[in-house]
């Protein structure tokens, strides 16, 4: 098996391309399942219809999906990872404003997790209505969505490796019951044609709205990107080969049934179910339940990276993320998936049916899909050092599918608002703890450590004041290796002062690589300030107890470090040293003044940071020895005061 | 962005230990004492690297000894005010 490490296969294999059957193409997979009852509806059936639709399926997925994802996107990767924020890393330099449609593309991107779980499983189970008429679909539906978010918590590393198998039979089934059909009318191989979609994009009333429904065969696109550093392009691209070839032959399998139809209308039958024989129907249904279940499951778990990635470009409030299994990239982000559960049973429950769900897929991914073309226009452009009319013709093809697109989508918004709300308020959130971040880096207030570093020397030394720890240690944010908050001056001198054999600063930086993993240690004075600046990468958890335990063991190792106690009663035993973590956190003090919009976004952000992690939760240090302080975020100097000192009247004492 | 003295500020004149410095600001007045810390500036949004300055003046020294930990002393210089800086 082509193997990196911890699982990933990135190398092109027969295991590989399995594989991202599985993880890939689960939501683009399982379209057939609604798309061309969508296109239909409740419209007659005519040649120029299922023709004109199949011919923009085909070219919209040839367009959409094969050029600018397959082809074109795929090459935007770094270091191996794919999706909006690794796209976003790479090009962030050359526009300070490409946050904002980042922003908006991880925002629909996580909005689109509420709607493609409900529609895709509704749909497979609606089947079974075929079977059992009166089954009661909703309660199927919720219980299976309801699994699939509780099982979460324990990750996918064992039933993971059956989803590729599971999707090679979905894609085989699908390539088969679309061929039987294709026998009974050969001639809808013609849909191929761009003719049909032009003639009927020109001649066929409205049939600009229904670009809204076509959309929805393209929908997974934007999820294979953001999966890509599971699988890797080779494997991607030779497993697409098949994928697009067994879901076009099933969507042309559904067209030929479609015009053998004799009552001229669907009539609320699914061609999906109509092409599979009866005596397969059952176990299509389980197939096709399966497949959905594998479509969600990506998409969960793509969510959690969003979020995952979010918090480490600062984008997001810190929230718990759990490693459930040692497959790397494997989260799981608690709040994040209740959150998605209970929006996925909302739109269950409120939509009820997946023809009405229709209604409301597909604007998010318009959205995110426009966003990423804004984003790899600079990259074609500034990365690839593509000449701008080349650059130009790219863009100007992909805005007009998508903007097109979008706006034959906008009319779902009359079902979908609510969405538009998360969307916004997921937005609204990342800008919010992005601006705020801004303004306090702006209130840290450094000094050069070089000028303090007798005074810790000498504290260090002084027998008079009580140890605070042999080991003391504080984060710092000064990218600067010889400066240093001040906050941290003072409280080591000032409040309280800090007395410790070895003081330790700890630095992170983000790195724009997604695995970096990194350090640097500067002993500043020898055995007594010694500096570690780790550098992470974005989809690295800084885990600064483990990280700081490594550096430790490995200074130990090269005898650049004793961590023997050293208290004499505790030495003789050989105990190692204690190690103290202090936090410093900065609350909004009532002296601030700041301007509205900053007070807004401040309070906003201090709100949500209550709401959120604990710096020492979300360092890994809840376990380790730490203290906290609590200090104001803007520290006024002291104003001159006008006090006057009134001599003691003797004769109001007696 | 206009000419960015702030690095050269810092490397010349900052610091506890060095002379006190003059400071002229751009509305005339003349500020005697030391810079005890600095915020950084965005340098993405077009900032100066220093974009403001801790500053203790010499006369708010008036006890024998060195305040510049506590960081309620002193006065805070925004770095597009100042004019010149020279060493006292």
């Amino acid at each position: 098996m082509a193997h990196t490490s911890g699982g990933i296969h990135t190398k092109l294999s027969t295991a590989g391309v399995i594989v991202t059957l599985g993880i890939i193409f689960g939501d683009i997979g399982t379209s057939p399942l609604y798309v061309l009852k969508a296109i239909i509806g409740d419209r007659p059936i005519t040649q120029e219809l299922v023709f004109g639709g199949l011919s923009l399926v085909f070219w919209t997925l040839t367009l959409q999906t094969t050029f600018k994802y397959i082809w074109l996107t795929l090459q935007a990767d770094n270091h191996g990872e794919g999706g909006i924020f690794s796209l976003y890393t790479l090009v962030r330099r050359y526009k300070k404003w490409l946050y904002f449609p980042a922003f908006v593309g991880a925002g629909a991107l996580l909005a689109d997790g509420m709607i493609t779980p409900p529609i895709s499983v509704t749909s497979a189970i609606e089947g079974l209505r075929l079977v059992v008429p009166d089954i009661p679909v909703i309660p199927i539906v919720v219980a299976i969505i309801f699994g699939i978010f509780a099982f979460q918590r324990f990750g996918t590393k064992i039933v993971g490796g059956a989803f590729g198998p599971i999707m090679l039979v979905w894609f085989t089934m699908l390539a088969v019951l679309g061929v039987s059909q294709i026998s009974h009318f050969p001639e809808i191989v013609k849909s191929l044609s761009p003719h049909y979609a032009i003639s009927l994009l020109r001649n066929y009333p409205g049939a600009f709205w229904l670009l809204g429904a076509v959309f929805l065969a393209t929908t997974g696109a934007e999820a294979l990107y953001s999966d890509l550093g599971h699988c890797g392009r080779k494997n991607v691209r030779v497993s697409w080969a098949f994928v697009k070839l067994a879901l076009f032959l099933n969507y042309m399998g559904q067209g030929a049934w479609a015009m053998n139809v004799s009552s001229h209308q669907l009539g609320g039958l699914n061609p999906f179910y109509e092409i599979m024989p009866h005596w397969f129907l059952l176990t299509g249904i389980i197939i096709a339940t399966a497949a959905t279940i594998i479509a969600s499951q990506a998409l969960i778990s793509g969510s959690f990276t969003l979020i995952s990635e979010a918090v480490s470009l600062n984008f997001w409030p810190r929230v718990t993320i759990k490693f459930p299994t040692d497959v790397r990239g494997q989260l799981y982000v608690p709040s994040i998936n209740w959150l998605m559960c209970i929006g996925c049973i909302g739109v269950v429950l409120y939509f009820k049916e997946s023809s009405k769900m229709e209604s409301i897929y597909g604007f998010n991914i318009t959205l995110a899909m426009l966003m990423t073309t804004m984003l790899m226009t600079y990259y074609l452009r500034f990365v690839k050092k593509l000449s701008v009319p080349v650059v130009t013709a790219i863009l100007a093809v992909f805005l007009t599918v998508e903007v097109s697109f979008f706006i034959a989508n906008i009319v779902k918004l009359k079902e979908a608002w609510m969405f538009l709300l998360i969307v916004i308020g997921i937005i609204t959130t990342m800008y919010l703890w992005y601006r705020a971040r801004k303004i306090l880096n702006k209130l840290v207030e450094f000094v050069p450590i070089i000028e303090h570093l007798p005074q810790l020397v000498d504290l260090s030394k002084d027998q008079s004041i009580s140890k605070y720890a042999t080991h003391l240690i504080y984060l710092t944010s000064a990218n600067h290796p010889r400066q240093i908050e001040r906050r941290i001056i003072y409280s080591i001198f000032s409040r309280n002062p800090k007395r410790a054999d070895i003081y330790w600063l700890i630095h992170i930086d983000r790195t724009n690589e997604p695995y970096t993993m990194e350090y640097t240690v500067d002993e500043m004075v020898n055995d007594k300030i010694i500096r570690v600046d780790f550098r992470l990468g974005f989809r690295v958890e800084p885990r600064v107890n483990l990280l700081f335990r490594k550096v430790v063991e490995e200074m130990v190792a090269n005898k650049e470090l004793d961590i023997t106690s050293r208290y004499e009663s505790l030495s003789k035993y050989n105990l190692a040293a204690d190690f103290r973590f202090v936090i410093l956190e900065r609350f909004l003090s009532v002296e601030n003044e700041f301007t509205m919009k900053e007070s807004i976004v401040l309070n906003t952000y201090f709100f949500l940071r209550n709401l959120a992690q604990s710096d020492s939760k979300a360092f890994g240090l809840d376990t380790s020895d730490i203290s906290v302080e609590k200090i104001p975020l803007v520290i006024t100097p002291a104003a001159s005061v006008k006090l006057t000192r009134r001599e003691l009247n003797t004769d109001q004492n007696r | 962005m206009k000419e960015d003295t702030s690095k050269e500020i810092f490397n010349q004149y900052y610091g506890n230990s060095n002379r006190f410095v003059c400071v002229t600001l751009k509305d005339g007045r003349i500020l005697i004492g030391r810079f005890i810390g600095f915020f950084r500036g965005d340098e993405d949004q077009g900032e100066h690297y220093i974009f403001r300055w801790h500053f203790l003046e010499k006369k708010l020294t008036v006890f024998d000894y060195d305040n510049s930990i506590d960081p309620e002393q002193g006065i805070y210089i925004n770095q597009s005010d100042i004019e010149s800086v020279t060493f006292q």
